[in-house]
């Protein structure tokens, strides 16, 4: 499965648990974090809680995502879907 | 009684003001005679029954029988805090400590001037809180824990033993902190969170298990003061 697809499949789960107003849009330049989010931090962590799940079902293998080295990079990986897949698809490459 | 000026007309006023009610109901000890704030829109305005008399720079006019509470923080200023305390330059000690009547802080436990302890919570044998550091309602602060300077937080926060939180930063409510784990100076730990590892400075972490979700840069001298008074106290 592509990362892309994951992540949207998880925010349909998220998405269940939220105020209509709420809701997260499915497209790459969705932004995650940040006053102009949607998200609150505590659904933003909530997300990155059902990524990880189904990323760990996907590939056999817990990858944290939200950790010291996410914020090693010069923009984050949280600030849109875009730059959360790019992260994700990178850290599943370096454990192939 | 001892004069006081409040720093801050924001939520933590009014923490603050009931705080000294409460101490007053004892034994009478303080008298508000001023409030300040930097915001313009409340000067000349009454809080409760206290005039808010001008901008936070005022404080340096007012002689030197004159104590202050330092009532400014919020996870969004932690760090402007020690901005403003820079700009005031006036001593520690004209900064008083308020423990309310209901805390229990231990005999062989220190706290520095300039601290606010509330409702309820206890400060156990051994920890050291360093100046300006508020502590909300019904916390649990272990054995031989260190606070940093200009620490915050909130309410209903457990640490055990041998914790340290750094300078600045800021725990939000209902936390957990385990044995050892250090919160680095400037760090935001979001309500409800459950620490079993250490924090860098500035990092902002929410969850249980944490997750680090943004980082914000912390003036390279609040981390060396932090780690020089680390390093004092463990001589």
């Amino acid at each position: 499965m592509k990362i892309e697809q994951l992540i949207y499949d998880s925010i349909d789960e998220l998405n269940e648990t939220l105020e209509i107003d709420n809701r997260i849009e499915k497209n790459l330049g969705t932004l995650l974090f940040g006053s102009e989010s949607n998200l609150d931090s505590i659904d933003l962590v909530g997300l990155i809680t059902i990524i990880e799940e189904r990323v760990e079902e996907e590939f056999n293998e817990y990858i944290p995502i939200a950790d010291e080295r996410a914020l090693s990079l010069t923009n984050s990986p949280f600030n849109s879907i875009s730059t959360l897949v790019n992260y994700i698809e990178t850290l599943i490459n370096e454990k192939r | 009684m001892k004069k006081l000026v409040i720093l801050g007309a924001g939520n933590a006023f009014w923490e603050i003001s009931e705080l000294i009610k409460d101490i007053n109901k004892i034994k009478p000890q303080f008298k508000i005679i001023a409030v300040l704030d930097d915001n313009v829109e409340l000067i000349n305005k009454k809080l409760d029954q206290f005039e808010v008399k001008g901008s936070i720079d005022k404080a340096k006019e007012f002689p030197p029988d004159v104590q202050f509470i330092f009532a400014i923080g919020s996870y969004k200023t932690r760090l402007i805090r020690k901005t403003i305390l820079d700009r005031l330059k006036l001593p520690e000690n004209r900064f008083e400590t308020l423990i309310h009547p209901s805390a229990k802080v231990f005999s062989n436990a220190k706290i520095s001037s300039g601290c606010i302890v509330h409702y309820g919570s206890i400060i156990f044998n051994h920890s050291i809180v360093d100046s300006f550091t508020t502590i909300s309602a019904n916390c649990v602060i272990g054995v031989g824990n260190i606070i940093g300077k200009g620490a915050l937080l909130g309410s209903n926060i457990t640490t055990t033993t041998g914790v340290k939180i750094g300078s600045f930063s800021f725990v939000g409510s209902s936390c957990s902190i385990a044995e050892g784990k250090v919160i680095g100076p400037g760090a935001y730990v979001g309500m409800g969170s459950t620490v079993f590892k250490d924090i860098p400075p500035g990092f902002f972490v929410l969850g249980n298990p944490i997750k680090v979700l943004d980082k914000t840069e912390v003036p390279q001298k609040i981390k060396v003061d932090w780690e020089d008074y680390i390093q004092n106290i463990l001589k």
